[in-house]
């Protein structure tokens, strides 16, 4: 039997071709990995990339735990006097909480410590302070500002990037698994969700919003390119003493939980840090001043405002990319 | 050919097909996937088919498949390389005449028999046809390693010396 | 060796088939690559054993089979170990919102079962 062939050379160069077929036909590899930094758990999903990106990015968020930490009287940040030169891992968060006080009537204060320290939320033991203490830390509040790259912090003040810092650890680790050549990842740090380039089927990410009244469930799922989406929400942290809950989230008007009559704002933004700065933010302010915020256009964002009256509200850039998936909660209202 | 060099030939082929298996057998998997594999065994079979016949070459073919499982594997290996080694065998031998001309479209219809064999003793192993999910996957799989592993046969055909292909 | 137009064309011709089943499979693997839910099912010599919606789960711990250790993680289960030589199972990692793992030798079959479109992450 004989077996007659194609010219020997175009046998050859099919060989070649079938051999890198079948390497590019190795799909972009999952990898994930979890952590706890930052008082919670982060979950890091990437598609493809070099074997060291997840590596990196663990390290990259550990250093920022390390080094942003408010409660550890030996990181960067308390550490850092007045007339010091401002590292860059400060300055970046610091420049944007500043950026979004000053949209939003300061609102999110990086000079709350002294404050949720009384109400107990960095040890856990927790109490309703007094007016009067709440009073005299409030004025006793002092100012941050940087001038000529150095920190000039009034006395006594104590900076606490809180609002901000997962934000930032988003952003600073999303840029460290593109640098790794990474081609689509999910990074859930605590619900601060922030996405990376492509899913690697080209459709869209897909973020569920927890339901604030349930958080084991979800309101809605969003659907998103590259973004950031942080969830900030009275559900997250509180405590109950004689039948009133209080929450986290302070209001530095009043040194008190916020009570803007929201459950919990979803803020979709291209800066991570900006997100999760802005959804503390809306939350004090509540669903009025918030939209009047997004309408003014001072800082380009998206938002899902959930009330206690179980309403959803989001902002028209946002609506079309809203699936409800939760029947108890009202078909949503759309902010124009 | 005369019975003596037919039995050295046999027993040769069969060897370097048990070398091929063997040897494949310690390269990680390629994917994810289950069952995806180069099948460099496979041309073998295929070289045997074109050179010594159909009966030869099933005899090759179940001598490494015996020998295959007591080197590299085990009894549950040995039912889906078996499986998938008589499908595969099967299909080859009922298209060789009609593809003698072109020997890796043959080989491609025989990687993709093997792997059906593979699926269906699978199926029949786990009393499930989940298993059936796999077959897109597989048949990408079959067609990019039969096709190279055909040309490679090729290849070998063209350069080997006319004398084999005698009848016998 | 002469070769014929005839011959070329026939080449050709299978190539054409070929690359047509090449797109169909992945054009399949696309459109019902999305069907996967949060509830994994595993299976030992076709009977099913345990049926776990992964999303309820808080704390992770282990199913012990004959064979295989499953490890059910909270959003995620995977094969911890496995007594056969070639490990695919193990290897195959952790399953999340679909797909399917198979231990071939010890006839495990863990697989999720099929709902819609599963998120990516949860805010908040």
């Amino acid at each position: 039997m004989r077996c007659t062939a194609l010219k020997n050379k175009t046998a050859l160069f099919l060989c070649v071709c079938l051999l890198l077929l079948s390497c590019g036909c190795t799909r972009a590899e999952r990898k994930e990995t979890s952590l706890f930094a930052m008082d919670t758990i982060m979950q890091i999903t990437a598609y493809g990339g070099s074997d060291d990106a997840l590596a990196e990015a663990r390290d990259v968020i550990e250093g920022l735990d390390a080094a942003l930490d408010a409660t550890d009287s030996q990181s960067t940040l308390s550490l850092l006097r007045s007339g010091d030169a401002v590292p860059k891992t400060i300055l970046e968060p610091l420049q944007t909480a500043k950026k979004i006080a000053s949209a939003t009537d300061g609102a999110l204060d990086v000079t709350l410590f002294p404050l949720s320290d009384a109400w107990g939320f960095y040890t856990k033991q927790y109490r309703v302070p007094p007016q009067t203490e709440l009073r005299t830390l409030l004025q006793n509040r002092g100012s941050v500002s940087v001038q000529d790259g150095r920190l000039v912090l009034s006395d006594g003040t104590k900076l606490d990037l809180g609002s901000v810092a997962k934000g930032y650890a988003a952003d600073c680790a999303a840029k460290t698994l593109r640098q790794n050549g990474v081609q689509g990842a999910v990074l859930a740090l605590g619900g601060n969700v922030q996405t990376v380039g492509q899913k690697p089927d080209g459709s869209d990410w897909r973020v569920s919003v927890a339901d604030p009244l349930h958080p084991d469930g979800t309101v809605c799922d969003l659907l998103v390119g590259e973004t950031a989406v942080v969830t900030s929400g009275s559900y997250q942290r509180s405590f109950t003493e004689n039948g009133k809950t209080y929450h986290h989230i302070l209001d530095p008007e009043t040194g008190a939980p916020a009570e803007s009559g929201l459950l919990s704002v979803t803020v979709v933004c291209a800066d991570g840090t900006t997100a999760d700065g802005l959804s503390t933010a809306l939350f004090i302010l509540g669903l009025d001043r918030g939209s009047a915020l997004w309408r003014s256009g001072e800082i380009a964002f998206d938002a899902l405002w959930i009330t206690d009256r179980g309403e959803i509200f989001v902002t028209a850039g946002l609506a079309s990319r809203v699936e409800q998936t939760n029947e108890t909660y009202g078909k949503a209202n759309i902010i124009e | 050919m005369k019975t003596t060099k037919r039995i050295a030939l046999d027993a040769m082929l069969a060897a370097i097909a048990l070398l091929l298996f063997i040897v494949e057998a310690q390269i990680p998997p390629l994917t994810a996937i289950p069952g995806v594999k180069i099948g460099l065994a496979n041309a073998v079979t295929l070289a045997a088919v074109c050179l010594c016949g159909r009966r030869d070459a099933a005899a090759i073919l179940f001598v490494r498949v015996c020998l295959g499982a007591v080197f590299a594997g085990n009894l549950s290996t040995f039912l889906y390389s078996a499986a998938g080694a008589a499908l595969c065998l099967a299909v080859t031998c009922i298209l060789c005449k009609p593809l003698q001309k072109t020997v890796w479209v043959l080989s491609v219809f025989g990687a993709i028999a093997h792997n059906v064999g593979q699926l269906l003793a699978a199926s029949v192993l786990l009393q499930s046809a989940a298993v059936f999910w796999y077959l897109p996957y597989l048949l990408i799989a079959a067609v990019i390693s039969g096709a190279f592993i055909g040309l490679c046969v090729q290849l070998l055909l063209n350069r080997l010396p006319r004398g084999k292909e005698e009848k016998r | 060796m002469k070769r014929t137009g005839k011959q070329i064309s026939s080449n050709k011709l299978w190539i054409a088939v070929f690359a047509a089943m090449i797109i169909g499979c992945i054009l399949f693997i696309i459109l019902f690559k999305n069907i996967g839910g949060r509830t994994a099912v595993i299976y030992q010599d076709g009977q099913e054993i345990a049926r776990i919606d992964l999303s309820r789960v808080t704390e992770s711990y282990t199913v012990p089979l004959d064979g295989n250790v499953i490890l059910v993680e909270p959003g995620s289960i995977r094969m911890q170990s496995a007594d056969c030589p070639d490990q695919i199972c193990v290897h195959q990692g952790v399953l999340h919102d679909a797909g399917r793992i198979v231990c071939l030798p010890n006839r495990v079959l863990i697989e999720m079962e099929h709902t819609k479109d599963a998120p990516d992450a949860k805010a908040g």
